[in-house]
């Protein structure tokens, strides 16, 4: 069975965040995890893990031979608070905020191997446990599929 | 009915695809004043002139190779440009390339605008049954 598009797109947004590493020049090495199970991450509490979740999709324009989604992203970026920290928890969140926005958007990784783009769109702080904080990282990816086929490019 | 399955195709251009809007205006005639000092209850009185065709308006998604297409196409000479809309009726004209532009946000889908000068009498074939019998009509009175 082929990939919709839009999978494709979630594929290249997982293989980017695992590309931020400290031996590749970041602040921290960070995974995503696609959740498996609805609200399954809740149970997720591994300090630089991004949680890719997939939000409501929307239509950015039609036309009579394909149509371009809207389809946002948010990047959950776990950072656990440490007794033995010895910087600000925001200065962490600023860190891991600017390493994915840095990741996503050089050079040409902003066009996800060609299957759409990336618009950066805000970021939130959030606490998810008392020693669960992190940020989240809100795009849009603009993707076009054909009006009849969503597993190709428009 | 909306505009999917639409179809905008040039005789020598070929077609435009990835259409996201038509809008076909203009088609007005020149008005030409007759009021007299004997106009009835002295309402101004007019006829129609000359007509006039009017603008086919289009907004098409970027395609690099339908935007050359539309340069090499741009201001050349008239040919017949038929639009089919889903129901199956067209909209047959003369008429060439006016104007062209190329809009290209930052967070949304580029778009090359367009428009078709009409030259000419505009032609419905669905209508024309009818437009003949009025024109034969009027030819025999």
């Amino acid at each position: 069975m082929s990939t919709p598009i839009v999978e494709h797109i979630a594929l290249e947004l997982v293989a980017l965040i695992d590309a931020i590493t400290i031996a590749a020049g970041f602040n921290q090495d960070l995974t995503a995890v696609r959740p498996k199970r609805i609200h399954l991450e809740g149970d997720i509490n591994e300090n630089g893990t991004v949680i890719i979740e997939q939000e409501d999709i929307a239509l950015a324009e039609e036309s009579t031979d394909s149509i371009v989604w809207r389809q946002p992203f948010t990047l959950q970026a776990l950072v656990l608070d440490s007794d033995t920290a010895t910087t600000a928890i925001d200065t962490r969140l600023n860190q891991v905020r600017s390493d994915i926005e840095k990741k996503l958007m050089t050079g040409s990784n902003w066009k996800l191997n060609g299957y759409g783009r990336v618009m950066l769109k805000s970021a939130e702080k959030f606490i998810a446990d008392p020693q669960v904080a992190g940020i989240a990282v809100n795009i849009d990816v603009l993707y076009e599929v054909q009006g009849d086929d969503p597993y190709a490019q428009g | 009915m909306d505009l999917r399955g639409a179809t905008l195709v040039g005789s020598v251009t070929g077609a435009l695809g990835k259409l996201s809007n038509i809008d076909y205006s203009g088609l007005t005639a020149d008005e030409i004043d007759v009021t007299n000092a004997d106009s009835p209850n002295s309402w101004n009185e007019y006829e129609g002139g000359f007509k006039d065709g009017g603008i086919i308006s289009g907004d098409l998604l970027y395609v690099a190779a339908t935007f050359n297409t539309i340069l090499e196409a741009f201001a050349a000479a008239n040919e017949t440009w038929t639009l089919t809309l889903s129901d199956g009726n067209a909209l047959v004209v003369t008429g060439h390339i006016r104007s062209a532009s190329l809009s290209v946000p930052l967070r949304d889908a580029a778009k090359t605008p367009i428009e078709i000068r009409v030259s000419g009498m505009p032609y419905w074939p669905s209508s024309s049954s009818s437009s003949s019998s009025s024109s034969s009509s009027s030819s025999s009175s």
